[in-house]
């Protein structure tokens, strides 16, 4: 099973989110990373089929999806950005409804509906009203849902979003256990969710690819430009001030400081093996990112 | 598509704000049904009631004297609302129960001239409200002149208290049918064929306030009420897909562009037809228990409130008549409201939109005659409303064409519901292209 984007462009008005952008992306989970804005989303959306391209397409082994209707949309399982329930159903009842829209028979959907709450450990939640639960338990929630039916192609965007580490280790090592033989393309901030599940990741920018390739790959673009070094706390911070900083930990008077630079920021810096963090701030220094409690 | 169907039913049925305006208008319907009864009322002379009087107990006489003692403060007269003026009315029908043909509506207008005739229940002061009444009777076919000089020839005089509030009740029940009859000032209706003319003889009469009530209740406020619960329960159907943030996983899901559509549709409509049926339902008990079951296979011609109808029917004939346009502009109104409601993102600007108008559509009827009331009649929830259908239709103006104004309503409710519904259907389908 592969999914290709073929030169696929999304204009909204005069506003270009998703522009050129080709990709074949393989059974495995592929991780997709970029700032706000930078067309994520979007693509995940027309990949879902909820919005139509302006231009190229997207093809399930060869033949476009959108032709597919039916046949492709049951091949799907998405959780988008921000989940939506009813307030009046209770855990259990919107499984089976979401169950009964994915065309899945009826015995078949009760046993997988209360199979997945134990999964995504709300089995004692089945009879709760969705309005009660918190943040996390809706998210899990939506994360059941996406895998109703044991989609083949599944599209999480922001899974992890509101969950506690716990719950996010959790649910890497589910994820990791589901998408054997699956298609995944997953979406979040948080990079180290991606850096240890996908297998491949995609970087993108302002709607336009940038980078793809396993990890380990795609780290070559920042080998040799990672550095760590210790400095006395104002230079620390003269230091901090001029790069893009992934770690600043105070040491008494000195501080540790790792950063992403060309060329050695300081004396006595040494070359560290680079991180999708890393990377992640290299290309994106300028818009900002959230990481397990970074924030450059 | 059955579960999908109950579960979009229940997804309807468990909104706060609809339970709010389902359960409020069956309150409302309940409410006036019983306001329109305890405002029913009926006289009796002193201690000779006239009919069933064993059937009134001494210590309610007692207390009605007490308690509506307004014509009985002043002749003597004891003045009966609510329940026991209902079961007088009942036993005064008695008397013209059963089945009317010539013969016997010639007998009972006879009777009923005799009764007027007689000069002995009559005062010597003029009774200027029945010669008023009168005139309204005469005004369709005599000039003012020719009534005056036919009141003058013919004048009426004030009943004496213990005739008027005793015995002359029982007229009541048939003087409004029968006034035309004995009037007779042209000498055109001089039989049951020429009175009724399209009722088959020999015909049921009965009494028949439980329909009546039922069939004006079924047109003014189930009409209403139906609509108001059609509007809370289908405007949400598919905004608050996009409120609830839920649109996006039933779009990418296997069924959510055609059978999920089809279920949505369907569960509006099977709501507005519900909800209809439930109030139909509660109307026919409800006044079925306060004035009794009896009418319903009376010609509709028989009644003053539906003499002029141009369809023989018997009231539970019309009763379907009126179910019948009802739904029909429900669906209309249903497949409206749903049409909305995929082209708004929150259920209170489809609520807001739809209430404008319907409401802008009734009051288009009360803004004089000519197209704005022919429009009302011919849109839903217009439409809803067959008894403007049915009588307007004969009057001049827009409602004379070549095709009555019934079937055009059908027409455009039955278009509107079809053009609605493959708007919504096709807008989910392009959507299925992408």
């Amino acid at each position: 099973m592969e999914i290709t984007f073929d030169r696929v462009t999304k204009r909204f008005g005069t506003k270009t989110a998703v522009e050129d952008f080709s990709a074949r992306l393989p059974a495995g989970v592929h991780g997709l990373l970029g700032p706000n804005g930078a067309g994520k989303t979007t693509l995940m959306r027309l990949m879902a089929g909820i919005l139509a391209t302006s231009g190229g397409q997207i093809l399930l082994d060869g033949q476009p999806v959108g032709s597919m209707g039916q046949s492709y949309r049951a091949q799907l399982g998405y959780l988008p950005q921000q989940f939506g329930y009813y307030p009046t159903f209770t855990a259990l009842d919107f499984l089976l409804y979401m169950a009964a829209v994915k065309g899945l028979p009826k015995p078949y959907a009760r046993a997988e509906a209360e199979e997945l709450l134990e999964k995504v450990r709300l089995g004692g939640e089945t009879n709760r009203k969705i309005k009660t639960f918190s943040g996390g338990m809706k998210q899990r929630l939506g994360i059941a849902q996406a895998m109703q039916g044991k989609p083949a192609i599944m599209i999480l965007d922001e899974p992890t979003a509101g969950l506690d580490p716990k719950e996010r280790i959790f649910f890497r090592n589910m994820l990791a256990d589901y998408a054997r033989d699956k298609l995944v393309l997953l979406s979040t901030h948080i990079v180290a969710d991606i850096e240890s599940i996908a297998g491949n990741v995609i970087v993108i920018k302002k709607g336009k690819l940038l980078l793809t390739g396993a990890p380990d790959d795609i780290l070559q673009a920042v080998q040799g430009k990672v550095w760590e070094c210790s400095l006395p706390l104002r230079e620390a911070e003269d230091l901090s001030a001029r790069y893009p900083v992934t770690s600043f930990r105070h040491q008494g008077n000195e501080a540790f400081v790792r950063l992403v630079a060309d060329y050695s920021p300081c004396d006595g810096a040494t070359q560290a093996p680079p991180g999708l963090e890393d990377l992640y701030l290299y290309y994106f220094a300028d818009e900002g990112v959230e990481s397990d409690g970074i924030t450059a | 598509m059955g579960s999908l169907l109950s579960y979009e039913l229940k997804k309807i049925l468990k909104r706060p704000f609809t339970i709010v305006v389902c359960v409020g208008a069956l309150a409302v319907m309940v409410f006036f049904t019983l306001f329109a009864a305890s405002q029913m009322f009926t006289y009796a002379w002193g201690p000779d009631v006239y009919g069933s009087y064993e059937a009134i107990p001494q210590d309610k006489l007692d207390s009605a004297q007490g308690d509506y003692g307004l014509a009985g403060q002043q002749d003597g007269a004891l003045m009966y609302t609510g329940l026991d003026a209902i079961r007088m009315e009942q036993e005064y029908y008695k008397s013209f129960e059963g089945s009317w043909d010539n013969e016997r509506l010639r007998q009972i207008a006879s009777d009923y001239q005799a009764y007027n005739s007689n000069p002995d229940i009559y005062t010597e002061e003029i009774d200027t409200w029945a010669l008023q009444m009168r005139e309204w009777t005469l005004g369709e076919e005599m000039s003012p002149e020719e009534i005056k000089a036919y009141n003058e020839a013919n004048p009426i005089y004030v009943m004496k208290p213990e005739y008027q509030y005793g015995e002359y009740q029982k007229w009541f029940a048939v003087s409004d049918l029968l006034d035309e009859y004995v009037i007779n000032p042209d000498d055109s209706i001089n039989s049951f064929e020429e009175a009724f003319p399209l009722v088959e003889q020999p015909a049921v009469f009965e009494y028949h306030a439980g329909p009546q009530f039922t069939a004006q209740m079924q047109n003014v406020f189930v009409g209403i009420m139906v609509i108001l619960m059609l509007i809370a329960g289908a405007a949400p159907i598919f905004s608050d897909e996009v409120a609830c943030r839920t649109e996006p996983m039933l779009l990418a899901a296997r069924y959510g562009r055609d059978k999920l559509v089809r279920a949505k549709i369907l569960s509006g409509v099977l709501f507005a037809l519900g909800s209809l049926l439930v109030l139909t339902v509660v109307n026919v008990l409800l006044n079925g228990a306060i004035y009794g079951f009896s009418g319903y296979n009376m010609p509709i011609q028989l009644d003053t409130f539906t003499y002029s109808m141009p369809f023989a029917l018997t009231y539970l004939e019309y009763l379907f008549v009126i179910l019948g346009f009802q739904v029909l502009g429900l669906c209309a109104m249903a497949a409206l409201v749903m049409l909305l409601s995929t082209l708004m993102r929150s259920a209170i600007p489809v609520v807001f939109a739809s209430g404008l108008f319907a409401v802008v559509i009734t009051l288009l009827s009360t803004m004089g005659g000519g197209w704005t009331r022919y429009l009302s009649q011919t849109l839903p929830p217009g439409a809803a409303s067959p008894d403007a259908l049915l009588t307007e239709a004969l009057v001049d103006g827009w409602g004379k064409l070549a095709v009555p104004q019934w079937i055009l309503a059908i027409i455009v409710c039955a278009a509107i519901f079809v053009v609605s519904i493959l708007v919504i259907t096709r807008k989910y389908k392009a959507l299925s292209k992408v």
